[in-house]
């Protein structure tokens, strides 16, 4: 097993395409937060109001 | 008729793991380096031996030249499974000598517990513990976490419907390489690090007022914890030291990346996003999680913990997430946690023991297996209902069309239920030892599960059995039972074998 | 009503008094309140809510200077807020701590945060414990009022251990030894 070259990666074709495509996966990686959290607190209402 | 393992099988282990362990020696040049800028003389020179020890054996392992560096199935199990044992017995030097554990036992209990992302601890006077200790302790789980994924996708038949049966799954490869597997996680690591301590840095920094310095060493710290559903913390008092929603909200983004599967980050970043969310096993981790999230909040409101919507709200989600991502990080002191009775202990022992996604830092059953399991079942009612002749479809998207082979389904049922084993044992051990029912089941599940959330059995006090019996769970748990019955195999073959 | 000499000399000499136990700061004047235990504030939690308590302990962890105008930091009530494991201390569990937020100008000039081979400042807070407080989304918390420095900070030493460092020493070095022996042998071959 080889530790994998840092440098190599840097050296990317189509950087501004992986920057985009890297900085997507962080906004769906918050969306999906946001969006749980969202049904998570129309979940809360709904047991408060019930509760 | 049971073949013994030749000489050749024990030196291609052997060479393995010499390897391993000096890739080991070798990150733990980081800890030592930390040592030394912050001129912790006293943690340096236990680092300098843990090092030491650690590249002597590794040297050793590799003095065991086999013909063929070629690891086959089997040898890799068995690799995997003592890496669990060596790592954390030499790695918790450190912790033995800086006096802050009870024994050596407990030390090696927090090794384990690090390494297989857990995050149980038994670390005693946290909040004076020296920085570059409390980096080792962090920096375990991202070894460990980074590490098992790249175990899981080499040898684990890439992740996709992890079978007993190896050959079963190993339809595709979702890149061409071995290499390229592990050089597309360690981007993925790298740059969610990046972001990462550079988002909660800033956050400490600007919201939590936390001078540069401080903040950068704690966003580090939780950022391992996090991306690697760990669970350790730099405080005492976990996440509820940051009294912020905005930290909380950060570091959740980090535990859903890490309890996200390495295809789905895989899929991501390619831009195919129309595919997760067709996956089953995303449809089955948003499932469970909104149930576990609603039993959770019931059981809360009934018992008044919570009466306003936004601290339910805030406070259960992120517990539940906590628990469902494996991470076991808290914003509630475990005797609060020990006092969710009812639904809502309910809700979070079955967040814990389902688990994340499968080939993540995850615990658990794992969600394609419940997925699998679940449809599995559903297939069965379907065929008794549906008229003679008839056949109910078996087939299932996870990243395209698949079967569901009775194999597939028949292995992913029998993994569930050794969880459900392994967490009945565990609970069954600190029964006996006079624990109640219910937190010696949540405890027992935070094991087995790796997710590291305590109700306070967890003590320097435990007996010592019991802190065995859970790092023995932890380590069964972590590598899925197939590594250990690959190990347990491998040496009843050595002695009974001809 | 004509108030008696005596009793007006009395009501200065008290209202003196009190000024100056005000006016003196960091001493425990008087201090005779009687403190909450923070290990049994926690077990009994939601029945502190809303009361004022005092509470004893170390100031660990970090200073937190918000732009709201208050400091957040940890206040530890256990055996290490005294003698931490690090400066011969004995081992007693983990730390038993709470958050704790009070005005910014009651943290001002505070010895350093207990940490690493620093044993924070030792102190009373008076104030009202709010658990799952509504205005803060459910967190508890002591909501602190007042604070007397009972002991200052002080940093602890800890050299290193020798024995262990030549162990290791000797250990890297057989390593590398083994290394270069083995690295001869392959490029001999």
């Amino acid at each position: 097993m080889r530790v994998p070259k840092i440098p190599a990666f840097l050296h990317r074709p189509d950087l501004r395409g992986d920057v985009t495509r890297v900085g997507l996966v962080f906004v769906y990686e918050t969306a999906i937060v946001v969006a749980l959290a969202v049904v998570a607190l129309a979940i809360a209402a709904i047991v408060l109001a019930v509760a | 008729m049971l073949l013994r393992p030749e000489r050749e099988d024990l030196r291609i282990v052997a060479f393995a793991l010499g390897r391993i362990l000096t890739i080991v020696a070798v990150a733990s040049l980081l800890p030592l380096a930390w040592a030394t800028l912050g001129r912790e003389w006293h943690p340096f020179a236990s680092f300098l031996m843990m090092i030491g020890l650690f590249a002597v054996l590794g040297q050793f392992g590799m003095l065991f030249r086999p013909k063929t560096e070629r690891l086959d199935w089997s040898h890799g199990m068995v690799v995997v499974a003592l890496t669990w044992i060596i790592v954390p017995a030499i790695g918790s030097i450190p912790f033995v000598f800086s006096g802050h554990y009870g024994s050596p036992l407990d030390a090696m209990f927090d090794t384990v517990s690090g390494l297989t992302t857990t995050g149980l601890a038994l670390v005693q006077d946290l909040d004076h513990l020296a920085p570059s200790l409390n980096f080792w302790r962090h920096l375990l789980h991202f070894l460990g976490g980074q590490g098992i994924v790249i175990a899981a996708l080499v040898l684990f038949a890439g992740g996709g419907g992890l079978t007993l049966y190896y050959g079963e799954a190993r339809d595709e490869r979702i890149l061409p390489s071995v290499r390229s597997t592990a050089r597309f996680i360690w981007s993925v690591a790298i740059l969610h690090l990046v972001a990462g301590v550079l988002v909660l840095g800033v956050i400490g920094h600007q919201f939590l007022g936390f001078d540069w310095k401080r903040a950068f060493f704690h966003s580090l710290m939780i950022f391992f914890a996090a991306f690697d559903t760990g669970g350790f913390s730099p405080q005492s008092t976990s996440l509820g030291y940051y009294h912020s929603y905005v930290f909380e909200f950060a570091t959740m983004v980090l535990m859903v990346a890490g309890a996200m599967s390495f295809g789905t980050h895989f899929a991501l970043w390619r831009g195919s996003h129309g595919a997760v969310f067709k996956n089953l096993e995303t449809r089955t981790i948003t499932t469970t999680f909104l149930i576990t999230v609603g039993l959770t909040f019931v059981g809360l409101a009934v018992t008044g913990a919570f009466g306003r919507i936004a601290g339910l709200t805030r406070q259960g989600f992120f517990q539940v997430l906590s628990a469902h991502s494996g991470t076991g990080f808290s914003t509630v002191p475990s005797v609060e946690l020990a006092s969710w009775s009812g639904l809502a202990f309910g809700g979070m022992a079955l967040a814990m023991g389902l688990g994340g996604m499968a080939s993540s830092t995850a615990g658990g059953i794992k969600s394609l297996r419940v997925g699998l399991a679940a449809k599995a079942i559903a297939t069965q009612v379907k065929q008794l209902l549906l008229p003679e002749g008839a056949v109910a479809s078996t087939r299932y998207f996870q990243f395209g069309r698949k079967r569901l082979t009775p194999e597939l389904a028949q292995s992913a049922m029998t993994v569930a239920l050794l969880y459900v084993v392994l967490f009945l044992i565990g609970a069954g051990v600190a029964i006996a030892y006079g624990y109640g029912l219910q937190e010696a089941l949540f405890e027992s599940i935070s094991a087995g599960a790796s997710v590291g959330l305590s109700v306070g059995v967890t003590d320097p006090t435990m007996p010592a059995l019991l802190k065995l019996t859970y790092m023995f769970q932890m380590w069964v748990g972590r590598l899925e039972f197939v590594a250990v019955f690959a190990l347990l195999g491998f040496a009843y073959a050595w002695i009974r074998g001809k | 009503m004509r108030l008696s000499e005596r009793s007006v000399i009395r009501s200065v000499v008290v209202m003196v008094a009190v000024l100056a136990a005000l006016a003196v700061p960091g001493r425990a004047f008087g201090a005779d309140a009687t403190t909450t235990p923070v290990a049994d504030l926690l077990e009994a939690a939601d029945d502190f809510d809303g009361a004022t308590i005092t509470v004893e302990g170390e100031l660990v962890g970090d200073y937190g200077f918000r732009d709201n105008g208050t400091m957040w930091t940890q206040l530890n009530d256990d055996s290490y807020a005294r003698k931490a494991i690090v400066d011969g201390g004995a081992r007693t569990g983990a730390n038993i701590g709470i958050g704790v937020r009070m005005p910014a100008e009651l943290g001002e000039g505070l010895d350093p945060v207990g940490g690493y081979r620093l044993e924070g400042p030792l102190v009373r807070l008076t104030g009202t414990w709010r658990y799952h407080d509504p205005d803060r989304a459910g967190e508890s918390y002591l909501d602190v009022v007042s604070m007397v420095v009972v002991e200052p900070g002080r940093r602890i030493q800890e050299g290193p251990d020798w024995t262990v460092l030549a162990i290791g020493a000797l250990l890297i070095g057989t390593a590398l030894l083994m290394r270069w022996r083995r690295r001869r042998s392959t490029a001999t071959e």
